[in-house]
């Protein structure tokens, strides 16, 4: 077990006319090496959800457990400890800047594993095989990360969370900004890493079509409250409930149900477009075949 | 609108960002700038509201010369600009109050200041959160907080640097819908996008790499015929087009369109 949240809540702005109910009563189970996506419409509290996942703001009520470490004691001095909570999950967040803070890419990567006591050879090592890995250049090491391009930000926001090996990934808004280029690349990046460690990706996007390529299961959000959690396939299946909650199904799907709707006798679980196709063609060929008797 | 002759921009340390860009916006023009990841898009983009100044090259706006705007906020009020991240614009400790913030320095009369707040929220689907801190507000929120407090100025232009990259679907569609009544209206609007669905909208789209043009402005259709060129530049066609090729059908820009394309296939394959 990676994560479990049971019946959390988060409100911001006090008690009061201004106060807001972020998370309502989220209960669910995520397990170690899941790839899971997240969605929701702006303002569905996914941002907080992660927040919370990551220990970085404090429930209300309910319990999260991350590893065996839990996230919501009771009271304010038993909360843990940075460092712990570092080893166990790493967050990029939706804007970079939020989380770079050092004054060079070097020390941005050092911060964590300093604090764990690592040796400067062992820092070292670390990131100059970090930063290769994401085809980053050893000059930028001595660059304030504030003078990086957005793509460079954010491959050093990853590293810095990377360079600490947590169990599970947290990812607000990752391939916003990128190319269609760097967004595959960043994409096989995640995996090629998640596939060795065997680590647990959740990733928050409003990009479905990339979410779907991917993701094995999917949440999704409403006003606070989980509405759906459910294989990615399946999850596509729910068309109204997906609506409702503005979440838009992935273009293949779209496409294979727009083909349904004109007569086609095809499947409609695509998730990609190359499957997508696959299914067209396939109805094509007996539609031809019907039609020729 | 806009003119730019050979336009280059270095940045400290000599890296050039822009290398002799000519570009021509006409009046009420719906631009799409395209290209990959450092490209020159954000940097040209800047020079339209007289953020950056050329290292060499004219930039015209509104048939003047950038370095004629002696008064550079009577620039900013002709042409607005929205950028990706709204935490670096928003200033108002209420959403109302950010709206306000560029109206105050305009003098107007409280009455006219509150109908442009007001009409811009309503734009924005932001109305009846006047007083909401700007803080509380989602991404997508605060983004859209963005567009209102340009929109109040009431300019002839808006530059949005992926302004729409932060919003869910409905978001989307909503500040679309929001910058189709605008071009209706006549504004002009250059808008830097990796959303190659939003590009459909727009009047034209030019194509930047390596700080110059590769592709000239051309209306979208004809743009998205140029598969291999686009695949050069790293530029991804809208998903439908993407499908109609793997389907061997070429230029769809709707899925009704490419239903009815694999029909006619279909029956032309029967005959």
């Amino acid at each position: 077990m990676t994560l479990r949240l049971q019946n959390v809540c988060c409100r911001y702005g006090g008690e009061g006319p201004l106060e807001v109910t972020a998370v309502e009563n989220i209960s669910l189970e995520i397990s170690r090496g899941e790839l899971v996506g997240l969605v929701g419409h702006t303002g569905s509290g996914k941002s907080t959800l992660a927040q919370l996942i990551c220990g970085l703001i404090a429930a209300d009520s309910g319990d999260i457990w991350l590893e065996d470490l839990c996230l919501t004691p009771l009271k304010k001095r038993q909360r843990p400890k940075a460092i712990d909570l570092a080893q166990r999950v790493g967050m990029v967040f939706q804007y970079p800047e939020h989380q770079l803070f050092a004054e060079t890419v070097a020390q941005e990567l050092a911060y964590g594993p300093e604090n764990l006591g690592w040796t400067p050879e062992e820092i070292s090592e670390a990131t100059q095989r970090l930063l290769k890995r994401l085809g980053l250049p050893p000059e930028l090491l001595t660059v304030s990360p504030y003078q990086l391009s957005g793509g460079e930000k954010r491959k050093v926001a990853l590293a810095s969370v990377l360079i600490m090996q947590p169990p599970l990934l947290v990812l607000d808004e990752p391939f916003v900004g990128l190319d269609a280029v760097a967004r595959q690349e960043f994409l096989q990046l995640l995996l090629a890493w998640q596939k060795e460690n065997n680590s647990t990706i959740i990733c928050i996007s409003h990009d479905i079509d990339l979410l779907a390529s991917f993701c094995q299961r999917l949440l999704v959000l409403n006003r606070g409250r989980l509405k759906l959690d459910a294989p990615i396939r399946q999850a596509f299946n729910e068309v109204e409930l997906l609506e409702e909650c503005g979440v838009r199904l992935p273009t293949a799907r779209q496409a294979t149900l727009a083909f349904q709707a004109a007569g086609w006798q095809l499947p409609t679980e695509a998730l990609t477009l190359a499957e997508a196709a696959e299914a067209i063609k396939a109805a094509q060929t007996k539609a031809g075949e019907q039609i020729g008797g | 609108m806009f003119r730019l002759e050979n336009l280059v921009y270095e940045y400290a340390g000599g890296r050039r960002a822009l290398d002799g860009v000519s570009l021509q916006v006409p009046k009420g023009q719906w631009l799409a700038v395209l290209g990959a990841n450092g490209s020159g898009k954000s940097t040209l983009a800047r020079h339209l509201n007289g953020l950056l100044q050329p290292t060499a090259g004219r930039v015209l706006v509104a048939g003047r010369p950038l370095e004629e705007y002696t008064d550079i906020q009577q620039l900013r009020r002709l042409v607005g600009i929205v950028f990706q991240n709204p935490d670096n614009q928003i200033v108002g400790n209420s959403v109302e109050e950010d709206v306000a913030f560029g109206l105050e320095n305009l003098g107007l009369p409280r009455p006219e200041m509150r109908r442009r707040i007001g009409e811009a929220l309503q734009m924005v689907g932001l109305a009846g959160r006047e007083k909401v801190d700007p803080a509380a507000l989602s991404g997508g929120q605060k983004q859209r907080l963005a567009i209102a407090g340009a929109l109040a100025m009431q300019p002839q232009a808006l530059l949005l640097d992926e302004a729409t990259s932060m919003l869910d679907p409905v978001g989307v569609a909503e500040v679309l819908e929001v910058l189709r009544r605008l071009h209706r209206q006549g504004l002009t609007i250059v808008m830097i996008t990796h959303n190659m669905s939003e590009v459909l909208f727009c009047d034209q789209a030019v194509v930047l790499a390596d700080g110059r043009v590769q592709l000239p402005p051309q209306p979208p259709m004809e743009l998205f015929a140029r598969t291999a060129e686009l695949a050069r530049w790293h530029i991804e066609l809208p998903p439908v087009t993407q499908l109609g090729l793997l389907l061997g059908v070429e230029g769809c820009l709707s899925l009704p369109q490419l239903v009815e394309a694999m029909k006619s296939k279909t029956a032309t394959v029967q005959r």
